[in-house]
């Protein structure tokens, strides 16, 4: 045991080096935005997908792009509208005059790094379309099913304000990613950093870290991270104290509609893996559950109308949750 | 109708007419009707030269009649006596010292006695005597009624009783009770309660009732006769017994709970006594003290558990000392928190965060460091304690 932990411990420092160099990458254009930046490579090395609320203007879009950049991956933005169809999304047969046969056209969603641009713009046949092929990693032009290049991330955005003439995401749809981060403004001094980089007329160029085989390597090194029982146990006991608050001590009766889904225990584990590999270490702690918890669970608890009548949100359910349940 | 068919009703068919003959009467009485019934089946039987069913009724009617035309002659007297008894309900007016029905109390003897009458100018005195139990026990009390009437007179004579001696027999109580009634009979019932002292014979010897005749010097005096009771033994009383249980259980109640009330106490005092020694004891004493007795952890080989128990030493010590809300926290979150409050804080957070994070690392990968490495952490923290109480000391 001692020796598989401290292997593992010297083979995820030796694996996860670049993940430093990255961020370094990203930040010469990117400034501030760590918190972004992390989920997106957590998504990534865990093959999960992810959900991301802003407002406008908080550089989502660009540092997609830049990651995108840095791992030498395809990256395609898709602005979801109103008159979006699936086969805009997934591709269709078009008609060769030549030869007088269909031949298929591959979508946009033959990409690794897709951004689904305000994906609650688009009807829900849209957004089915793009989440099924988020939960099988495979679409299906014609009578050919098309497997999707690995590693694949779709990066979904949705605007908390201007709900008029959306299409909101079901909870089921929306329980498919595996995380929903919040972009808030920058501080002061971010926002200063911003204003002197994106004037300065030469937004800087970044160079490739990574490439995606050596991501694929990376994510196969995630999935060895060992887990201990204690920290399983505390999933497991974070998951039901959002089902049974009562059995926890907490005091949130009436206030869940729904708890957490087993797919929250399923991805808080291995989301915390890879929190651990950003943290250079073979194991995991209860820090790196409680890290990513919060972007875990805040959109897999359905709070109720007498939760929503006392002005609570998903997020103080959670943070009471991560707070009240002990820590092992 | 019954008269116009009757010759036509063989045996057989009889029943059947019966019960269509006595349908159209509804207003008479079940009584009536299953007399009547009764007296139907007799005839039948019995009768069956009679061709009415009427006149044979009208004769049991007669018959009747006369039975108790002929009864009520023959037993004149008793009617009398009826009569007396029924006169006792018509109570004019009763002097009673305790509250008794007269009409009960004339049902209630076992032993009815009567004595000879004294008539005097068509006055009638009557003494009778009344026991209620013949067989007691010893302790039980028995009732003695002496019932003097008088009938006949313009008003009631003075009755005085010598009370009876009594052997065998103790008096518990004596009263007396009068009655008027309309027919101008008069009644004196007293009442003895007696209390059976010895076992065996128990006597109440004669006693006399002496009464004066209004316009006449001379004391008449009627005499009651002895009586006998059997007196058995005293019944076996468990009332003491079950006294005396329940006071031995009462005391070994209270001794028991008077014990340990007291043992009680006694800890309380003890619990007591330690928090206010471990009140009195500062952070760094309480980490100290439970740092050392960690030390049996690392001696049996349980590490695992001596590095959750250096983490716990160094969690509490934060929140008694400087107030941290660290207990439920992860080691990093420590140190997050450290960092916010570094102005408040007379050490770096950086000499704590290695500590969690070791602590952390043997907890979550169950390796088992050696023995070194367990005295390494031991040392830091007994660094960390000393530093920062030498720090609190020169300031």
């Amino acid at each position: 045991m001692n020796v598989s932990i401290q292997e593992m411990n010297e083979k995820v420092k030796g694996e996860s080096i670049f993940i430093d160099k990255l961020m370094t990458e990203v930040g010469k254009v990117i400034v501030g935005q760590e918190y972004m930046i992390e989920r997106l490579l957590i998504g990534l090395l865990s093959n999960g997908h992810i959900l991301i609320e802003g407002v406008p203007g908080l550089a989502k879009t660009m540092t997609v792009k830049t990651l995108a950049k840095t791992i030498d991956l395809k990256f395609q933005r898709i602005q979801f509208t109103p008159d979006l169809l699936p086969a805009d999304l997934t591709g269709t047969m078009v008609y060769n005059q030549k030869d007088g046969n269909f031949y298929p056209r591959k979508g946009p969603i033959f990409s690794n790094f897709i951004l689904a641009d305000e994906i609650n713009r688009a009807p829900a046949k849209v957004q089915s379309a793009l989440l099924e092929a988020m939960q099988e990693h495979q679409v299906t032009i014609g009578d050919t099913t098309f497997l999707l290049d690995e590693p694949f991330l779709v990066l979904a955005t949705q605007n908390p304000i201007e709900q008029e003439g959306t299409y909101p995401l079901p909870e089921a749809q929306v329980d498919r990613f595996m995380l929903k981060i919040v972009v808030t403004y920058p501080d002061k001094q971010e926002e200063r950093k911003i204003l002197d980089v994106m004037t300065s007329g030469k937004i800087p160029d970044v160079n490739k870290i990574i490439s995606s085989q050596e991501i694929i390597k990376a994510k196969d090194v995630v999935n060895d991270i060992y887990v201990d029982e204690k920290i399983r146990n505390y999933i497991i006991d974070l998951v039901f104290a959002t089902r049974n608050p009562d059995n926890y001590g907490l005091k949130l009766k009436g206030l869940i509609e729904y708890g957490a889904s087993p797919r929250a225990s399923i991805y808080l584990t291995l989301a915390a893996k890879a929190h651990a590999f950003l943290r250079h270490r073979g194991y995991v702690v209860p820090e790196d559950v409680k890290a990513i918890g919060m972007d875990v669970m805040r959109h897999r608890v359905i709070l109720t109308y007498e939760a929503e009548a006392e002005e609570l949100t998903s997020e103080d359910i959670v943070k009471q949750v991560f707070d009240e349940v002990e820590v092992p | 109708m019954f008269r116009e068919f009757g010759a036509f009703v063989d045996k057989a068919k009889a029943p059947f007419f019966i019960l269509m003959s006595r349908s159209p009467s509804p207003s008479l009485g079940t009584r009536h009707i299953r007399h009547k019934e009764i007296c139907e089946q007799d005839f039948l039987k019995n009768n069956n030269h009679i061709t009415t069913f009427e006149s044979y009724i009208m004769k049991k009617i007669i018959l009747g009649f006369l039975i108790l035309l002929i009864s009520n002659f023959l037993f004149a007297d008793s009617g009398e006596v009826k009569k007396e008894d029924s006169s006792k309900n018509n109570v004019i007016s009763q002097s009673t010292t305790e509250n008794l029905n007269p009409a009960q109390d004339s049902t209630v003897g076992n032993n009815l006695k009567t004595f000879p009458t004294k008539e005097e100018s068509g006055v009638k005195v009557k003494v009778d005597t009344q026991i209620d139990k013949k067989k007691v026990h010893k302790g039980d009390e028995v009732t003695f009624s002496i019932i003097v009437e008088q009938s006949g007179g313009n008003a009631p004579y003075l009755f005085e009783l010598e009370s009876p001696e009594l052997s065998g027999l103790e008096l518990v109580k004596e009263y007396s009770e009068d009655t008027i009634f309309a027919s101008g009979q008069f009644r004196r019932d007293y009442k003895l309660i007696l209390k059976a002292t010895e076992e065996g014979e128990g006597r109440i010897s004669s006693a006399k009732i002496y009464y004066t005749v209004p316009n006449q010097d001379k004391k008449n005096q009627l005499i009651v006769p002895s009586e006998n009771i059997e007196v058995l033994k005293e019944r076996k009383s468990y009332k003491k017994e079950i006294s005396y249980f329940i006071v031995a259980i009462l005391a070994i109640c209270v001794s028991y709970f008077g014990m340990s009330g007291l043992k009680k106490l006694k800890v309380l005092k003890e619990v007591k006594r330690l928090k206010e020694k471990e009140a009195n004891k500062t952070p760094y004493d309480k980490a100290m003290e439970k740092l050392n007795s960690l030390e049996s952890l690392q001696i049996e080989g349980n590490i695992s558990t001596f590095y959750e128990g250096v983490e716990k030493v160094l969690k509490n010590y934060l929140y008694e000392k400087y107030d941290l809300n660290v207990l439920n926290k992860s080691g990093r979150e420590i140190a997050d928190l450290l960092m916010v409050k570094k102005d408040l804080l007379k050490f770096k957070s950086d000499k704590v965060k290695p500590i969690f994070e070791r602590c952390e690392e043997v907890k979550f990968t169950g390796i088992k460091p050696i023995k070194n490495q367990q005295e390494e952490i031991k040392k830091d923290l007994i660094n960390f304690l000393n530093d920062d109480k030498n720090k609190e000391e020169i300031k």
